[in-house]
């Protein structure tokens, strides 16, 4: 199958060449693609300089603008399968192949922390388990680890992130795709590590801000949106 | 608050909440500018339905009339929005003028290397 990992990368000079030499030590049959977000830091010449193929985009467009990105390129080339990867390490490349394995038969795959193990108890996890339950109020469907940064998409999935509106990388646009495009989500057990370098997106603020905003999305905003069927009229 | 400014802010907000939902469901506003005015149209709802809080509120602040304190309250929340609304345009007004400038650049620079490669040509 052919697929892509899209890393999409913001000021992660000093963790980028740790991520993608376990990605290569890995040996997988998987193409990469990094994508620097505008980084301040030295980002781009560390790609330039170990050949990595990257996109390089001129400004900041955030995590979503970045990962949309990678996915026009995974769209124009025809790929099977893109692959969210985080940067910083905290996604372990053992597992990518249990996440290609799984999305043959369904069409978004999230690789969760908790099916196996027990969720902490922590401010962060009550926002998780929250989101979870929006999505099981307006869905129907249990999903462990809705966060979770590491998720396949299958080629009719690329297409909708590639050209779409509003489809960023995180659980309001699966909530919607689960809803209008019938789209099967299934989730595989993973583990994490902690970031290597550098400085997480998250403090407690934009967290709150965050959970805040995936809930009203998820359970409101999300209802009104046409179907992909009738959007693509 | 008089019955008829609650009836008028109930129509209000439920105006902005269809409005708000007739653009999301034509993907014409990004989802996240569009959770604000959610939540605006619906704390206007709750407190035309519920104006006791504001009433507490307003004898804490010491205004004239509890009226007096809804609209200093609004004007402080879109006066947040509108500050965000103009670094927001700060922000994209860099950003195209960077995209702008690289862009000059790189045709620039694939204009001159198509030159080169066609004088090269000329030499053999």
């Amino acid at each position: 199958m052919k697929t892509l990992l899209i890393i999409p990368a913001y000021n992660e000079e000093d963790s980028i060449e740790s991520t993608i030499n376990s990605i290569m030590n890995e040996g997988l049959d998987v193409d990469y693609l990094i994508v620097n977000d505008g980084s301040k830091d030295s980002t781009a010449k560390v790609c330039r300089k170990f050949h990595y193929p990257f996109l390089d985009l001129s400004t900041n467009l955030g995590l979503a603008g970045a990962f949309q990105a990678g996915m026009k390129y995974a769209y124009r080339h025809g790929y099977e399968c893109a692959i969210q990867f985080d940067a910083d390490g905290q996604h372990l490349p053992e597992y990518v192949h249990i996440l290609e394995e799984a999305i043959k038969s369904s069409d978004i795959v999230i690789g969760s922390r908790f099916l196996t193990q027990k969720k902490p108890i922590s401010p962060r996890m009550l926002g998780s388990n929250l989101i979870s339950l929006a999505i099981k109020i307006t869905t129907g469907k249990k999903l462990s680890d809705p966060t979770s940064g590491m998720r396949a998409f299958n080629k009719r999935m690329i297409k909708y992130l590639a050209l779409g509106l509003n489809f960023g990388p995180e659980p309001d646009t699966v909530s919607y795709l689960i809803k209008s495009a019938n789209a099967k989500v299934v989730e595989v057990p993973v583990k994490m590590a902690e970031r290597v370098a550098g400085e997480s997106y998250l403090n407690p603020w934009t967290s709150f801000v965050y959970m805040l905003r995936m809930f009203v999305s998820i359970l409101f905003m999300q209802l009104v949106r046409k179907r992909m069927e009738e959007a693509e009229k | 608050m008089t019955i008829e400014l609650r009836i008028v802010l109930i129509g209000v907000s439920l105006l902005t909440l269809l409005f708000i939902a007739k653009k999301v469901r034509n993907s014409k506003v990004k989802l996240e500018d569009s959770i604000f005015w959610f939540c605006f149209a619906v704390v206007i709802l709750l407190i035309s339905i519920f104006p006791e809080v504001f009433y507490a509120l307003s004898s804490f602040v010491g205004t004239d009339a509890p009226v007096h304190f809804v609209f200093l309250f609004f004007i402080f929340v879109l006066l947040i929005q509108i500050f965000q609304l103009s670094m927001r345009v700060s922000q994209s007004d860099t950003k195209i003028k960077e995209l702008t400038q690289q862009l000059a650049i790189e045709k620039f620079e694939r204009y001159r290397n198509d030159r080169n490669k066609n004088q090269d040509k000329h030499k053999e």
